[in-house]
């Protein structure tokens, strides 16, 4: 942006009167503002605002940060659970912890970071990291665990999918690793309908003591409180990135909107911050905190103010930033990272300035960086920046916090019929490696060790190890937490509303199947134009498809209620002209084992032990990756579900768990029961020579069917001793716990189908193939 | 107790300090994690020191480089030469081999070069087998020779190498390679993944000829608890954390492999434990 006279009118009485050429003109500047925008603009301030209020306007009232397309819809979400503290609304959600572990609580975030990755891969990804961080850390809480959902366009595409696909990894892992946060897994998704429009979801989470939240507002009380600006000077990065992230694409270069990230100085940063959460927690000082991420020291200060009740008056020539000259509405509205804003009393201001600046020494860190006192709290309620003594805001805060709200069409999306499944006869023993070698249904390893999982010492259950990650919450105590992922894009393609329960209840049952409680989720909506009224359509099915999904299995944490979506993120305009991505909700959920101890790796652990397959029946290939990987067939409805008796599986799930009935256990998820059982080999320890002889002819279906079916069930590993106890668990449940086979220790799967027939393959040609496609695409050069 | 007091030196950059700490504690060392802003005269107060993992300095120039000039750092030298136990670990590692202390003699001798690994590059993490070398390391005593343990490694730098030709053999001959990656089976590890990194000799950690500083790639502090101790390991340890997890009697959160390596200092140190 040029420079412009921060404090002077961005457009005059008259010209407001044509307010679409207003919003050109200001569009030709970088700040987006609606006609209808610039109207209403006009009337709260009583006046045609300044430059600099037209930008954080701008921003405020973007979709990125007002949700101004989603809000209503998100009202349908079930929030509340006796176990929340915090729901959607602050910067992270907040959960309670049952008892030893009750004087710690659960931080829970999740954000995207779609657009930057697309233009700028590793920065994009990085800061995606950085950003949710900051969320976490900014809730009083000390940073434990990262996640990563990730959608890349088909490799096969061109050269771009590719690099965005390296580039993205290798931007979360030199970020995450540097920064000493352990990456609990997540997932990847190939397909060409995000050769665009990559996605990039980070999740958080984080321990605080239970009486140790901060909340992101003024504190109560007379104060006086002062505004600290603590981190990285303020320089001109990521300016205009909210409203970057809220528009389409183009092929312009975009970026100079996009942040850049160091994860070296927001290491030592948040070092400093826990060194200030424990000095203000011992002597019980009232704070506010909040991380300055879209819109910048603006939004932050505006919004500490307005969520206090209270009012605000800057000085931003006293923040730190870098030496160049910049237009001081860039300063006000950059998106630099690694920064924090805190409001704290007067009194301890320097000493809080004294602990970044001194003991921790950050400029030595990062040259400029530091912590200044850039304003204070009044009790009016009004927002007032001044720059060496001009003015450049001066606004009632309640503008600031009237949300903006846009009425969107929406529309039943109607898609094209699948194509009627074609009949051949294909090589089943031949389609499992064919599976194994693509880009779904294998081996996720060759991506998984590019992250540290371990740093902390926290890591109990690793990505990889069972179908959710797991962390100690107290070296002390048997407690953990599990965190587990899904959303499947082709299923939600097929039928949103299906596809968006189907997210849900797998994410829960990941965690369920390691023996951990459902304790509560986090979603980011990941949709095209939200002009798009069939994109409404989805979006309103795949809310509906949620909400059902969560009230019908928070049974577990709290009987009866719902489990609820605690923190969440919606990210549009993923679209290209006509080139939408497919309806991505994409869900986490957390939740709570009693004892580590008892979490269910998937691995298979010794010759001897039953297999048993719980669940719902071998039945169709609806969704199945089968269809679209060997079949090379796309679309068609995702398996039924049935959230009444997923429930009952999940509840199975824990009780097999906290009984230690099985010593293994795995869900049936992409592709199917075939692919399962071989993880279940793969995943053995490294001396172990073990196989597995199954037999899946009482089924009685098509051998591919019996093998392939992506309708969710679970395997166990079980010691025969124990097989009567899960047995009864699940009949009690109305299940049949069918024991489908052996493990054994001849280094074979070998799996009995309808007739008799017979398929056989040694675990050495299943680890060849699982992964391939992957360890293929990674390292192929040119087109 | 005999008052023995450990200092895990917290550079700008480190990630691991907290573990280390916590690790060291363990086995009834006192412990402090010492900040780079304060005085190098305060470290005279200590009398074993570690360098913790992480990315020191942001890992500029080389890994190590920058932390290898640190006043802190420069006067850990005195302090090695004098026989005080220092062991880096990770970055840590990086750092004595950059400082000279590792191999030892004060000069650059040998390098924590970028691993190699066939169709990857960059970081890399994994557990992996270590076996311990007869040595006069401090940090193995009372370790059996040959004994197996556990690790996890994690970093993009940490194969050990040298411009000099046989120089790696030549100090495992010597007796200044305590640690080497090994198979699952117990020998040292020649290829991808057992030897995560392409090491020369499958070192994984080198100590100075005195034995009483030592440069270890993979993390102990890491494996602390022995239910923590990845499902894909197996043998004795394997065997150990599966019982442990079928008593549920809270056996699985007790010591775990990384442990053996602090407990080995704390008999040097002369600390019951």
């Amino acid at each position: 942006m040029s420079v412009l006279l921060a404090g002077r009118e961005a457009w005059t009485r008259e010209e407001a009167a044509d307010p679409a050429a207003v919003s050109a003109r200001l569009r030709a500047h970088g700040v987006s503002l609606e006609p209808d925008e610039v109207t209403l603009l006009s009337a709260q301030l009583g006046r045609p605002p300044r430059w600099a209020e037209a930008v954080l306007f701008g921003i405020l009232w973007s979709e990125h940060c007002s949700y101004k397309s989603t809000r209503h819809l998100l009202k349908r979400l079930p929030t509340w659970a006796p176990q929340v503290l915090i729901g959607p609304g602050e910067d992270a959600g907040v959960v309670a912890l049952p008892a030893p572990c009750d004087d710690t609580v659960l931080v829970l975030g999740h954000e995207s970071h779609n657009h930057p990755s697309q233009v700028l891969p590793v920065e994009g990804a990085a800061t995606g990291v950085g950003g949710i961080v900051r969320d976490i850390v900014c809730m009083g809480a000390e940073v434990v665990g990262v996640l990563d959902c990730l959608r890349f366009g088909d490799p096969r595409s061109g050269v771009h999918a590719r690099d965005v696909m390296r580039g993205v990894v290798e931007g979360i892992a030199s970020y995450g690793n540097a920064l000493g946060v352990p990456n609990l897994g997540g997932d990847t998704v190939f397909d060409t309908g995000y050769d665009q429009n990559c996605l990039v979801n980070a999740m958080a989470v984080g321990f605080a003591p239970a009486t140790g939240v901060i909340r992101s507002r003024v504190p109560e009380g007379p104060g006086p409180w002062a505004f600290v600006l603590v981190g990285k000077p303020t320089d001109e990065s990521g300016f205009g990135g909210a409203a970057f992230a809220s528009g389409e694409l183009s092929d312009s270069d975009q970026r100079g909107a996009v942040q850049l990230p160091d994860p070296f100085l927001k290491r030592v940063l948040n070092v400093a911050t826990y060194e200030v959460f424990r000095r203000v927690r011992e002597r019980g000082l009232s704070c506010g905190f909040k991380d300055l991420g879209a819109g910048g020291i603006a939004c932050a200060t505006s919004e500490l103010a307005a969520a206090g009740g209270c009012g605000a008056e800057l000085s931003l020539e006293l923040a730190h930033r870098v030496a160049r000259e910049l237009p001081p509405e860039v300063l006000l509205c950059a998106e630099t990272q690694e920064r924090y804003c805190w409001v704290v009393p007067e009194s301890f201001a320097a000493e809080l300035c004294d602990v970044y600046e001194r003991e921790f020494a950050l400029a030595s860190v990062h040259p400029g960086a530091g912590a200044r006192v850039i304003g204070r709290a009044i009790p009016e309620r009004r927002y007032t920046v001044r720059w060496h003594g001009e003015t450049l805001v001066d606004c009632e805060v309640d503008a600031i916090t009237a949300g903006r709200r846009i009425e969107r069409a929406s529309a039943k999306h109607e898609r094209a019929k699948p194509p009627r499944a074609r009949r051949r006869a294909l090589d089943t023993r031949k389609a499992l490696l064919t599976l194994l070698a693509g880009l779904h249904a294998g081996s996720r390893e060759y991506l998984c060790r590019h992250y540290d999982g371990d740093v902390q010492g926290r890591t109990w259950l690793r990505a990889g190890e069972g179908d959710a990650a797991v962390l100690r919450v107290h070296p002390e105590r048997a407690m953990g937490v599990a965190f587990g992922v899904a959303g499947n894009p082709f299923w939600c393609e097929g039928d949103a509303a299906r596809g968006a329960e189907h997210a849900v209840a797998e994410a829960a049952r990941n965690v369920a199947v390691v023996g951990a409680r459902p304790w509560a989720l986090t979603d980011c909506l990941n949709f095209g134009h939200p002009e798009d009224a069939e994109v409404m359509g989805d979006l309103e099915d795949t809310l509906a498809g949620l909400a059902r999904a969560a009230e019908a299995l928070g049974g577990l944490a709290t009987p009866g209620a719902p489990l609820p979506f605690v923190s969440g993120n919606v990210s549009l305009y993923n679209q290209v002209g006509r080139a939408t991505i497919p309806p991505s909700p994409i869900v986490m959920c957390a939740g709570v084992i009693a004892d580590v101890s008892r979490a269910l790796g998937l691995g298979a652990r010794a010759a001897g032990h039953v297999l048993v397959l719980v669940g719902d029946d071998r039945d169709g290939l609806d969704g199945s990756t089968y269809r679209r990987d060997v079949l090379r067939e796309r679309g068609g409805p995702p398996p039924p579900l049935d959230l009444e008796r997923e429930a009952r599986l999940q509840e199975l799930a824990v009780a097999v768990a906290e009984g230690g009935w099985a010593v293994a256990a795995h869900d049936v998820s992409d592709g199917g029961l075939a692919v399962a059982l071989t993880e279940m080999l793969l995943g053995a320890a490294d001396d172990a020579v073990l196989g597995a002889e199954v037999d899946l002819e009482p089924f009685e279906v098509d051998p591919a069917v019996a093998l392939f079916c992506e309708r969710p069930a679970i395997v166990y590993e079980v010691p025969f001793e124990r097989l009567a106890r899960l047995s009864q668990a699940a009949r009690d449940r109305g299940f049949v716990a069918w024991p489908v086979g052996t493990v054994g220790h001849q280094p074979m799967l070998r799996v009995r189908l309808r007739g008799g027939e017979t398929l056989s393959w040694s675990v050495a040609e299943l680890a060849h193939a699982s992964g391939q496609g992957l360890r293929r695409v990674w390292n192929e050069e040119g087109v | 107790m005999n008052g023995a007091r450990v200092a895990v030196l917290q550079l700008p950059g480190v990630n691991c300090e907290h573990e280390t700490a916590r690790a060291l504690a363990r086995v009834g060392l006192e412990t402090e994690i010492f900040r780079w802003t304060r005085t190098p005269r305060e470290l005279a107060d200590f009398d074993a020191f570690v360098l913790p993992g992480g990315f020191s300095y942001q890992d500029r120039v080389r890994a190590g480089a920058l932390a290898a000039k640190d006043p802190l750092v420069e006067s850990l030298a005195g302090r090695a030469e004098a026989g005080a136990p220092v062991l880096g670990i990770c970055n840590g590692a990086q750092v004595l081999v950059e400082a000279g202390l590792v191999p030892g003699g004060g000069h650059v001798e040998v390098a924590l070069a970028r691993n190699r690994m066939p169709d990857r590059a960059g970081y890399y993490t994994r557990w992996v087998w270590c076996r311990v070398e007869e040595t006069a390391c401090v940090f193995t005593r009372g370790l059996t020779p040959g004994t197996l343990l556990p690790l996890p490694v994690a970093h993009a730098e940490g194969r050990f190498t040298s411009a000099k030709r046989r120089r790696i053999a030549k100090l495992v001959e010597a007796g200044q390679a305590p640690f080497r990656y090994a198979t699952p089976a117990g020998q040292p590890a020649a290829n991808h993944p057992d030897n995560p990194n392409g090491s020369e000799e499958a070192v994984a950690g080198l100590c100075n000829e005195r034995g009483n500083v030592l440069a270890l790639m993979p993390h102990p502090e890491r494996a602390a608890d022995l239910g923590s101790v990845s499902r894909s390991i197996g043998g004795e340890w394997g065997r150990r954390r599966d019982a442990a997890f079928a008593a549920a009697d809270g056996s699985s959160w007790g010591d775990g492999p990384g442990l053996e390596l602090f407990r080995g200092l704390a008999r040097h140190l002369g600390v019951a434990c």
